[in-house]
């Protein structure tokens, strides 16, 4: 059985105010089933490939999310949203990201949108529909 | 002066999705390097080496040697894998003795089997592969089809 809490087993000696280095990762039993997805049946993918898997991401996450972060302060907005994830993709060399997580991001305001226009009226048909283009936009997402 | 900063209820989906497709896309490069030196199992420096021959992976070069504790380690795993190589040419004309071959006994089942299949693949081809390296590509090329 895969250790859910990460690649790293320093639980006991931090304190309160420190960050546990496990939770500076996505856990490790999520990324391995995201790898495992792409490749064939019979790929194999070692523990130690998962947990650099792990750091790369979680950098990824930092790189994108502090470019994004410094345009708002730049722009003195509070707010980090969307469109400016979008951009940080385009500005650091994910070109092919940007675009896709564009539409992505129109679809999921869209559903948002009828989402809350449904509850306003009170109809019964919400989760159903909401489900549904949740599942055409997984879809499409990995479809790249 | 650091202002606090808040993110819109979209940015965790949104970043989500796009973790998604870096996991998925990192990881189908490491297979394929994994894959040219015939191996099935994907290791760390399989995606080592995807970071350094991709552009927008750059940002990542500084934790990996953290990962893989120094590049000693990738630098041994690629003269092995040049080792292997050897020993596959030069057993050609001897399979009974690379069957028995004890340095083959040290690789995991899984990829002794592949150098067995590698091997039977290539005895067609003697002459071709003896006289031009390329055709090692070619075979596996044949190989994937």
């Amino acid at each position: 059985m895969e250790d859910i809490g990460g690649s790293s087993s320093n639980d006991n000696n931090n304190n309160g105010g420190i960050i546990k280095e496990q939770d500076r990762l996505l856990p490790i039993a999520n990324v391995g089933r995201l790898m495992k997805r792409i490749l064939p049946q019979n790929a194999k993918i070692s523990k130690e490939a998962k947990e650099t898997m792990q750091e790369c991401v979680s950098e990824f996450i930092s790189f994108v999310t502090s470019e994004a972060s410094e345009k708002c302060r730049k722009e003195r907005r509070k707010t980090v949203n969307g469109d400016d994830i979008c951009w940080a993709l385009a500005t650091l060399g994910f070109d092919n990201y940007a675009e896709p997580m564009r539409r992505y991001l129109h679809r999921y305001r869209e559903v948002e949108v009828d989402h809350n226009k449904v509850n306003l009226q009170e109809k019964g048909n919400s989760p159903e529909e909401k489900d549904d283009e949740l599942f055409k936009l997984s879809n499409r997402g990995v479809g790249l | 002066m650091f202002t606090k900063q808040m993110i819109s209820s979209e940015i965790p989906m949104l970043m989500s999705k796009a973790c998604e497709i870096f996991i998925q896309e990192l990881t189908f490069r490491a297979w394929m390097h994994a894959e040219k030196n015939n191996k099935s199992i994907v290791q760390p420096c399989d995606v080592a080496k995807v970071i350094m021959q991709t552009d927008t992976m750059n940002f990542l070069t500084e934790i990996i040697p953290n990962n893989l504790g120094d590049f000693s380690v990738f630098d041994a795993k690629e003269e092995n894998i040049a080792n292997i190589a050897e020993e596959n040419e030069v057993s050609l004309s001897f399979t009974a003795g690379f069957m028995g071959n004890p340095m083959m006994k040290m690789d995991s089942e899984e990829n002794a089997g592949n150098i067995v299949e590698g091997n039977q693949a290539t005895l067609p081809y003697t002459s071709g592969f003896m006289g031009n390296p390329m055709n090692m590509m070619n075979m596996d090329n044949v190989r994937m089809k």
